[in-house]
């Protein structure tokens, strides 16, 4: 896949949908390129077991490309992703409901070089993941774009389906029952 | 809005290093607990998400995606000329009928225009809409109660639920032609 190479970088996601629609797959290989990161950094986040989180990457894009008809251009292509791949990640959920849902507290922690790391910070880590995994799912999913991704009130509500005073309310909500956590 | 707000929404820009703190909100900060406890917070998850997962090869990613989109487009033109031939002799038919049923009736016909309708199957390919426009202009307490009530449906709810049709088109021909078919 050479589609780096030959396409233009300051090229917005809507021309290079648009170049897709029009037959150019080097465009696609470029949104892909462009968004394949954050969106799988959000499905893990998120709760998606690290094993699934490729194969719910590429089903997301392979799902946003069927159907580029649907993107309202009212978020941004990444925030619409966002919200394929939360929808995704939904119906991955109920599939696995009575065998595992989540599995944040079974993961793994970063590696850390230093054998005499600080205890405090990888129990903070750890608590960190129980009381996500804990959350309503919208209040996990608007925590998690607002403080992983950066992204607007109005963005996170485009590409979650509800609206940005709902979204700062779920945000709000997320912060005060994990903060206790950190302290 | 409050200084503690609009802390709040700095702050996800602040910990993933897109803005620093002003000296304004370092002061607000050194004083005001809340805001402290949210800030540690929001960085600690930042970091969290900063290394959680790295995509392995997204070179491999788009050509999967490729593959499958190509896979996808050979089957949908394979199969469109089969259902175009018989939507095409199934309207033809049709209007065959309606001639012979004419003629046998008698009638003259002049220029009179006909028009053949088909009936078009509702489809529920719109994503489910929830607008809550109302609830933009609420006071944040107000939002709260109102947001309690409202979670759980929300949180069941379809938005961006994307049905499983090929092509809209393909399924209203295949339905018109099994009908014809008996």
């Amino acid at each position: 896949m050479t589609a780096r190479a030959t396409t233009d970088p300051s090229t917005d996601d809507g021309a290079l949908a648009a170049a897709y629609t029009r037959g150019d797959e080097q465009a696609a290989a470029e949104l892909v390129h462009r968004h394949a990161e954050a969106v799988g950094r959000f499905l893990y986040s998120a709760g998606a077991d690290a094993g699934d989180v490729d194969d719910l990457v590429q089903e997301t894009f392979f799902r946003a490309f069927r159907r580029l008809d649907q993107w309202g251009r009212q978020a941004s292509f990444r925030s619409w992703l966002f919200g394929i791949g939360s929808n995704l990640l939904r119906d991955e959920f109920r599939r696995r409901k009575g065998r595992r849902m989540f599995s944040l507290e079974d993961r793994d922690f970063p590696d850390r070089s230093d054998p005499h790391a600080d205890l405090a910070a990888v129990e903070t880590e750890e608590r960190l993941r129980a009381g996500l995994r804990r959350l309503p799912r919208l209040q996990r999913e608007v925590f998690l774009l607002r403080v992983n991704e950066g992204i607007d009130y109005e963005q996170i509500a485009a590409a979650l389906g509800t609206t940005p005073g709902a979204a700062r309310v779920h945000y709000h909500h997320a912060v005060k029952k994990l903060k206790e956590l950190v302290r | 809005m409050s200084v503690c707000t609009q802390l709040s929404d700095r702050m996800p820009g602040v910990a993933l290093g897109r803005a620093p703190w002003t000296s304004e909100e370092q002061r607000h900060l050194a004083v005001c607990a809340g805001c402290r406890a949210e800030w540690a917070l929001v960085l600690a998850v930042a970091r969290l998400g900063a290394g959680s997962h790295a995509l392995g090869n997204p070179s491999a990613t788009a050509a999967g995606v490729l593959r499958r989109l190509r896979t996808q487009d050979v089957r949908r033109r394979s199969r469109r000329p089969a259902w175009v031939a018989a939507g095409l002799a199934a309207a033809a038919a049709a209007v065959l009928v309606v001639r012979t049923a004419r003629d046998t009736a008698g009638g003259t016909h002049p220029a009179a225009p006909e028009t053949t309708r088909i009936a078009m199957p509702a489809t529920s390919a719109a994503p489910p809409d929830f607008p809550l426009p109302e609830l933009d202009s609420l006071p944040a307490d107000a939002l709260d109660s109102v947001l309690r009530v409202l979670d759980e449906p929300l949180a069941r709810a379809g938005a961006w639920e994307l049905p499983d049709l090929d092509d809209p088109g393909d399924q209203v021909l295949e339905q018109t032609v099994a009908h014809k078919e008996g």
